[in-house]
């Protein structure tokens, strides 16, 4: 588990370090902070104000990693099970060489168990890689977020708004003034 | 503030979608996988005792014997002497052994409702499932 959450860490700076130089936008923004917005899923949209997408990133990368952490303490019990099944079925087989007398019940028992034991283990191990894969998903969509969006600066377009806006015009003519004002629909 | 262009997006989410899939591989081959199904024994099932007979000619004496379809399996006979406790359950206690198709079983003292109980163990040193029978 340590060995995949190092691996995690390390892409993810190699990533960064690879994907920063060709992103101006995230250069001028300054590296060491592009690194912890990385780092932390929605610490980057909330700079920006997009505070919706950061509860979004923020909570998904919560879900994901307590998840990941929930199954893999599952899947570990899970094949502790089925090593320890395991091991006494091979037991039976030095036991039996060396002469021993195993029941034939006892045999078909472990048997069993080592094949339930087998298909828990099996189960927890794809629960647990799809949280793997939900951790993944979370901190690529922060990541081409925090590259391809802008700050939320709170201004409107003017192109966007022009159309719907009422305009007032003065208009002023020397034998005659006029105050204009046009409605959009 | 310098803005991403059309082919700088391209070339820069076609190296998030790239060390995206190198990352997810090499996370889950990170998480080592539980060993697969050991292989199976390969022993045969012991075979069991056929016409099994307790005569009781004498009070403490008991007279044991029985059958087997292919005695060339069997290594040995196991004998053993089965009691109900009083949780209801039996209980079995091993007597002796023996690769002859008979036994006499003598007890130290009276067992009321005593029983028999014998199995086979082959030549793979397996033991079979008891076949029980009270005194005729």
């Amino acid at each position: 588990m340590k060995s995949v959450i190092s691996r995690y860490v390390l892409v993810i700076v190699i990533a960064a370090g690879i994907t920063v130089p060709a992103a101006p936008v995230a250069q001028a923004r300054g590296g060491l902070n592009f690194a912890f917005n990385v780092l932390v899923p929605g610490r980057g949209q909330a700079q920006r104000g997009r505070y919706t997408r950061a509860a979004i990133l923020g909570g998904g990368a919560v879900a994901a990693w307590a998840g990941l952490m929930v199954t893999q303490i599952d899947y570990n019990r899970a094949v502790d099970e089925f090593n320890a099944a395991s091991t006494t079925y091979n037991g039976y087989r030095n036991r039996l060489s060396a002469g021993e007398i195993v029941a034939q019940m006892d045999i078909d028992d472990t048997w069993t168990e080592v094949n339930r034991s087998f298909q828990s283990a099996d189960h927890r191990y794809t629960v647990r890689n799809l949280f793997i894969g939900g951790v993944v998903l979370v901190y690529a969509l922060n990541f081409v977020d925090l590259l391809t969006s802008e700050t939320q600066t709170g201004e409107l377009d003017a192109a966007r708004v022009a159309p719907h806006a009422p305009s007032w015009r003065v208009n002023l003519t020397p034998d005659r003034f006029a105050l204009e004002k046009t409605f959009h629909f | 503030m310098r803005k991403l262009t059309g082919k700088n997006t391209h070339q820069l989410l076609a190296r998030i979608v790239a060390i995206g899939i190198l990352l997810s591989a090499w996370s889950v081959s990170g998480c080592k996988k539980h060993g697969d199904l050991p292989a199976p024994l390969g022993v045969s099932v012991p075979p069991t005792v056929t016409n099994l007979v307790v005569n009781n000619p004498q009070a403490l004496d008991y007279d044991i014997s029985w059958d087997i379809a292919d005695p060339s399996v069997v290594r040995m006979y196991r004998v053993y002497a089965v009691v109900r406790g009083l949780n209801g359950r039996d209980s079995a206690e091993l007597a002796d052994s023996t690769t002859s198709t008979s036994f006499l079983a003598t007890l130290a003292i009276p067992i009321a409702g005593v029983r028999f109980g014998v199995t086979v163990v082959t030549l793979e040193n397996v033991e079979g499932a008891m076949v029980v029978a009270a005194p005729q």
